[in-house]
């Protein structure tokens, strides 16, 4: 509290703050990189392994989606967490301890898509 | 829930409280004997130890209420006169010897009333022992059971083990119509329904026979209890002897779920709560809220909820080449809709807004219409438009509000049967005449009000004359120190009803002139019939269908309009009426094409009542099938005729409202009005002369109260309710469980 008390004063305002794993910004984007390497050399495998119905290119184009969705965090606690889940989710793939099902989870076939404009809420049903 | 408070040397309070107020009168030094000076009739008393200030003359009960400390009653009821006959609120005070009934007595300076003490504690469960002695062993079966005064007191203040090993006896139900079901065994003798009935309601028809144990509450002759305010007994009874027919037997009241809304049947806009179980509304119940209704409803508001399960219209239809009307998708509907807007000129579209519409729903079709090129919106309801007409809104509202009754000393109605078309209203106005010596005086067609007033004629000859200053009443009218002039919107709907509103503003501004009243009083004052005229009027909509008789449209859209002003014989042959609305009443049978909408329980709605009050309805259940809100409905019409509509949801819609009108969503205020004087100037240039017909407002007797919108038409309560006035009680055919 002190530290960060200390350096609110500072025009960057930068926290000083206890990491998870990574020091700084760029030792955490080296670590989602790596992720990425791991992820993008397993992708092949998995599709051969659980007999998905997808190519390898919709698993990396998904793959790239996935982490997308992530680049805009600085936080280099939070991209820390970020690389943890995705390791831990790696290493469920890996190992087979996930199923085909919950693979093909992260491509959404079955969620039905709310509707997102006025009319087709409306034609849908009540909305509140 | 009561405060058990520790008091250990009780001798030394009250001579501390006497040395108080013997300082008092002498020196006053003491700080807290300052506001006894100040205001000479405040006294000191002490709850339960707790010193408290309080008025002469208030009662022990309310000096307890006042520090916070309820004391159990069956008969007190606050809106009532004092009865002091159920003994349940006896306490003790301290160094008397008898405990006291807390409702009547009132406090003398110095009492320490003891509100959890050995004696107070006694007489509670004496009492309630005696009460249950001949109470019937219904709770399985009774309708008030979890909302029952009886179970609770007895489970808070009552004795755990009973010692009865007697006979109880019982007493025939009486029949007091369809709407209120006796179980006379049950009563308990409070006299709060012949209280309500003899001041509130101002029929005398309840009342007690008998004494002791063979005393019975009823009509003693076979009698209706027939007034517009009947249900509130049901509210009023502590037990459940008195419950709703309607309701019987159909829910428990911790299954449902309540929802604080706004009725819309009549123009005074009374806060209601929604009760409703599983997606249907199992009954109707008052909400407090000083200013509109204190804590009554009327019968209509409270058992028409049954219509709004028949007659609904739940699919979007249209006519089909054959000429009957076949359900459809939305799509379809809304398709062919857009095509008939987009295929005529603005001049050749108009549209009619019926009495139950929301603000939002007339704001959104006015803005439809008005990117369509047209302005021809009109309300069913006629407002003259000579003079002023509806652009100052002190010539539309009820200005001096339905509180300013309560303050006024002199109360003048023109051609208006307030009992029926405002019961809350007219229970206001007699508790004026009750209470504060309201002089009532009523110019129009004789009804049996329930208060006693100076009928000065009916002919619009006696307002000429009134208005002139020539009437010998108007002696009485010049002596008024605030006096209030109150007209029907019926008198408005006549061909000469810009002379009256003129003759009506004349009589409003001489006796203000006359009366010296300050400035902030109002005197002029219109009484609508529907609900949604003032919110109409504030949005700019045209009071009355001329615009759309003098130019017939080719599509003609129908809000909610089911009074048939305007008919098929008015418009051209190949013309396409568009209705929208809850019920298939009159616009739905003469349309082409059907858009569902949802009644006043089934959507956010702003309702502005006939003070100016913008009130808001909430969604307690949702519209059946696949209607939609009104407003929903507007909007993607106009996506699909190509002039969007810019509000997507609710509250984008309200900001839009807000734009136009602020007022409307400022809820629960009243916006004042002004320029009166202006307004009679403006008036002033009419040159209209009045008719000789009588001013007789359409509805007379009960009988016309019950079935007057859509809802109550389609309401099986409120026909067996006209069934029963008009051929008596016995006729009314129900189901023998009761």
């Amino acid at each position: 509290m002190a530290s960060s008390a200390a350096t609110r004063s500072g025009a960057a305002a930068v926290k000083a703050v206890k990491p998870i794993f990574s020091r700084d910004l760029s030792e955490a984007r080296r670590r989602a990189r790596e992720l990425y390497r791991a992820w993008y050399r397993e992708v092949p495998s998995t599709v051969h392994m659980f007999q998905l119905d997808i190519t390898a290119r919709q698993g990396h184009e998904k793959l790239r989606e996935m982490f997308d969705r992530n680049k805009h965090v600085t936080d280099p606690r939070v991209i820390d967490m970020l690389v943890i889940k995705g390791k831990m989710e790696l290493e469920e793939t890996i190992n087979v301890w996930k199923q085909k099902t919950h693979i093909m989870r992260y491509f959404h076939e079955t969620e039905a898509q709310r509707p997102a404009d006025f009319l087709s809420r409306f034609y849908h049903g009540h909305d509140p | 829930m009561l405060v058990l408070v520790e008091s250990y040397d009780m001798l030394r309070w009250p001579a501390v409280s006497r040395a108080l107020a013997g300082a008092a009168h002498s020196k006053g030094s003491i700080a807290t004997t300052n506001k006894v000076r100040a205001s000479s009739n405040m006294v000191e008393v002490f709850v339960d130890g707790k010193p408290v200030m309080v008025e002469s003359g208030t009662t022990v009960l309310q000096a307890c209420e006042k520090v916070g400390v309820q004391i159990p009653r069956f008969c007190y009821h606050d809106r009532l006169s004092v009865a002091g006959n159920c003994r349940m609120c006896l306490v003790e005070i301290e160094k008397a010897p008898k405990p006291v009934a807390a409702c009547a007595m009132p406090v003398m300076k110095g009492w320490n009333i003891l509100t959890n003490s050995e004696k107070t504690r006694k007489a509670r469960e004496g009492v309630m022992e005696f009460l249950l002695s001949n109470h019937p062993l219904d709770c399985p079966i009774c309708d008030q059971g979890g909302e029952c005064d009886l179970q609770d007191q007895s489970m808070m203040f009552g004795a755990d083990r009973s010692r009865f090993t007697e006979g109880k006896r019982a007493v025939e139900d009486k029949n007091i119509g369809p709407l209120i079901k006796t179980i006379m065994t049950r009563c308990i003798h409070c006299t709060r329904c012949v209280r309500f009935a003899s001041e509130v309601a101002g029929v005398e028809d309840l009342g007690t026979t008998g004494r002791g144990n063979s005393m019975q509450i009823g009509t003693y002759v076979e009698k209706m209890f027939m007034s517009e305010l009947s249900g509130n007994v049901i509210d009023l009874c502590p037990v459940g002897a008195l419950t709703s027919k309607p309701y019987a037997f159909t829910a428990r009241p911790w299954e449902t779920r309540k929802t604080e809304s706004i009725d819309v049947l009549d123009a005074v806009g009374s806060n209601i709560v929604v009760s409703t179980r599983g997606g249907e509304v199992m009954r109707i119940l008052p909400r407090l809220n000083e200013d509109v209704n204190e804590e009554w409803i009327s019968d209509k508001t409270r058992f028409a909820y049954d219509g709004l399960k028949r007659q609904r219209l739940t699919q979007p239809m249209v006519k089909d080449a054959s000429g009957q009307l076949v359900a459809t998708t939305w799509e379809d509907v809304l398709t062919r809709v857009a095509g008939a807007l987009q295929g005529v000129q603005g001049s050749e579209v108009g549209a009619v807004a019926g009495g139950m519409v929301d603000a939002e729903a007339l704001v959104a079709l006015k803005d439809l219409l008005n990117r369509l090129d047209s302005d021809t919106l009109c309300t069913e309801e006629i407002f003259p438009m000579a003079g002023a007409g509806t652009d100052l809104r002190s010539n539309y509202l009820l200005n001096s509000r339905i509180t300013g009754i309560e303050e006024c000393d002199f109360l003048l109605l023109v051609g208006t049967n307030p009992r029926y078309e405002a019961p809350l209203f007219n229970s206001r106005i007699r508790k004026s005449w009750l209470h504060n010596e309201l002089q009532v005086a009523m110019v129009g067609h004789k009804v049996d009000l329930s208060y006693s007033y100076k009928h000065l004629g009916e002919t619009t000859q006696v307002l000429q004359e009134i208005a002139a200053g020539t009437h010998p009443f108007c002696k009485v009218l010049v002596q008024a120190k605030k006096p209030v002039v109150v007209l029907g919107s019926s008198t408005l709907q006549r061909e000469d009803g810009a002379a009256i509103f003129k003759a009506v503003s004349t009589i409003a501004q001489n006796s203000r002139v006359s009366s010296g009243v300050e400035d902030g009083w109002k005197v002029l004052n219109v009484l609508h019939r529907v609900a949604s005229q003032v919110a109409a009027l504030d949005l700019g909509y045209k009071p009355g269908v001329n615009a759309i008789q003098k130019n017939p449209p080719k599509v003609l859209f129908l809000l909610g309009a089911d009074a048939g002003c305007i008919t098929r014989a008015d418009l051209p042959k190949d013309s396409f009426i568009i209705y929208q609305g809850h019920h298939g009443d009159v616009g739905a049978v003469m349309a082409d094409v059907i858009l569902p909408g949802a009644a006043y329980t089934e959507k956010n709605g702003t309702y502005v009542n006939t003070e100016g009050r913008a009130q808001q309805t909430r969604v307690a259940v949702t519209a059946p099938g696949m209607a939609r809100e009104d407003w929903k409905v507007l909007r993607a019409i106009s996506e699909l005729a190509g002039v969007t509509l810019p509000y997507d949801t609710l509250a984008e819609v309200r900001r839009r409202l807000e734009e136009v009108s602020p007022n409307l969503v400022r809820y629960d205020d009243v916006e004042e009005a002004n320029y009166f004087k202006q307004a009679h100037e403006l008036s002033k240039a009419v040159n209209q002369s009045l008719l000789a017909a009588p001013l007789v407002p359409p509805q007379l007797t009960v009988k016309d109260f019950y079935m007057t919108d859509p809802i109550s038409r389609a309401s099986q309560t409120m026909a067996k309710c006209v069934k029963a006035v008009t051929e008596g009680a016995a006729a009314v055919d129900e189901p023998s469980v009761c």
